[in-house]
């Protein structure tokens, strides 16, 4: 009998990183998100909150197209 | 009509019907959590996940080169076994159904094909150490995996952010639900709707009315593709709410993290050759997602029993396949009574399913799927119910 231990060894090993991280930069993006929008007054401090905020969801977004690209068989 | 035709009919239109029955088992892997969690209504849910099935499987049509990637010899595989042995997986997908248990369709439809063929052809027929390769050892590895993952995944979450469960984080949590749970039914499209398009095409190729080496035609992709979205429409109601409500106690984080989880691990087991099934990925997120929040509530009975289910599976499909096999191998009457019985199986499972239905008006209501009313803890029933 062939098991094939390294591919799964590859895939569980970029399934925990990858699910870990993916979640990771969403909720640190959350994080600052509800720091901006607890924060009373628009200080600098709420706005530059609410700047890393959308970045972190957008290069949680930016991972999702590649997930895209990885799940459309006509892009490879 | 020829003897051919009519069995390649046969094939045809029971294998859609096996595409609807995965549609609808497989929906909840995709928007379970979503539909717990409040970040999508029900019929959204379904709604969104059966556009994004059909879409998935337009976009890939490549054809499998074998039915069953070598777990059964595709040499000796004739379309009499191959409906046989979808008529199993039908009614194992059903019975699980019946119970709200989530199973692999996948497992379903190769224990239906190995109960055939080994009824058909014997045991040579069978390549029993890739069942332990492509099925049991994946079948271990899959709730581990995506438990593990989606379980550290959900404790980050928390351990950042102590209000995670609360608003307005949970808000942006349940936005973030709607793309992980599209993602996972866009790659279930993909995958699932191109199986039975493969074994379409492979019957019809077996019995000369396509040319060998030929892609899908067009009217099978378009039923195929339909088949398996209008299954993800219905619902599978019952299964829905095992996977959302009957595990777990889901929070919008925790619905988040199992959903990433299971989309990253399908991503992965599709590129880098290790197949793992969906519906075990789905289940191991969410049970994870329950371990990796302090004081979630994750109810064990329920995860054993789906265990057991898992477990029963391929055998269970073989046994009905296999006797299915015996019966529909005596000619075309028994192919008659074979599908016969499909039927008056497949609506007496419908009827007990209506004693205590679950739709999507009270899939959030109660965590546990009965079969009669009145069992399990006792349901919080609406106001317009009781009047």
């Amino acid at each position: 009998m062939k098991i094939d231990w390294s591919s799964l060894a590859l895939v569980a090993v970029t399934t925990v990183v990858a699910a870990v991280s993916i979640v990771g930069i969403f909720a640190l993006g959350v994080a600052a998100l509800t720091h901006a929008q607890t924060t009373t007054g628009a200080g600098r401090s709420a706005g530059l909150a609410r700047v890393a905020g959308f970045a972190c969801l957008g290069v949680a977004g930016l991972i999702a197209l590649y997930g895209i690209y990885l799940i459309v068989p006509i892009f490879h | 009509m020829t003897t051919t035709l009519f069995v390649v009919t046969l094939v045809v239109v029971t294998a859609l019907v096996f595409d609807f029955t995965n549609g609808f088992h497989d929906s909840a892997n995709a928007m379970a959590t979503s539909v717990a969690t409040g970040a999508l209504r029900p019929r959204v849910a379904v709604l969104l996940a059966a556009v994004l099935n059909v879409i998935g499987a337009f976009l890939s049509t490549e054809v499998a080169k074998t039915i069953s990637g070598g777990i059964v010899n595709d040499a000796v595989v004739t379309p009499t076994m191959i409906f046989a042995g979808l008529v199993g997986a039908i009614l194992w997908n059903l019975t699980t159904w019946l119970f709200g248990m989530p199973s692999s369709s996948s497992h379903a439809l190769f224990g239906g094909l190995i109960g055939a063929v080994l009824v058909g052809a014997g045991t040579a027929g069978v390549n029993f150490s890739v069942i332990v390769s492509k099925i049991v050892l994946p079948a271990l590895m899959a709730p581990l995996v995506a438990g593990l993952a989606a379980g550290l995944a959900t404790f980050l979450v928390y351990k950042w952010l102590h209000r995670a469960d609360q608003e307005p984080a949970a808000g942006w949590f349940r936005r973030g639900q709607t793309v992980s749970g599209s993602m996972i039914a866009l790659a279930h499209g993909t995958s699932d709707g191109q199986k039975t398009m493969g074994v379409i095409t492979l019957v019809l190729i077996t019995a000369g009315y396509q040319e060998s080496g030929t892609g899908p035609q067009f009217w099978v992709i378009v039923t195929a593709g339909l088949a398996i979205g209008l299954g993800t429409y219905s619902g599978g109601w019952r299964i829905m709410r095992t996977m959302g409500k009957g595990i777990v106690e889901i929070k919008s984080p925790q619905g988040l993290a199992a959903e990433t989880t299971s989309a990253a691990a399908i991503l992965a087991s599709s590129h880098m050759g290790f197949g793992l099934s969906t519906t075990q990925v789905c289940a191991g997120s969410i049970l994870g997602s329950g371990v990796g929040r302090k004081l979630a509530d994750v109810r064990w009975g329920t995860a054993r029993r789906m265990v057991y289910g898992w477990l029963l599976t391929l055998p269970a499909a073989a046994l009905a396949g296999g006797a299915s096999a015996a019966i529909a191998g005596t000619g075309t009457l028994g192919l008659v009574i074979v599908f016969a019985g499909l039927v008056a199986g497949s609506a007496a499972i419908y009827a007990i399913s209506r004693r205590a239905p679950v739709s999507a008006d009270n899939v959030n209501d109660a965590r546990d799927v009965v079969i009669n009313p009145g069992e399990g803890e006792s349901t919080p029933r609406s106001p317009e119910v009781i009047g």
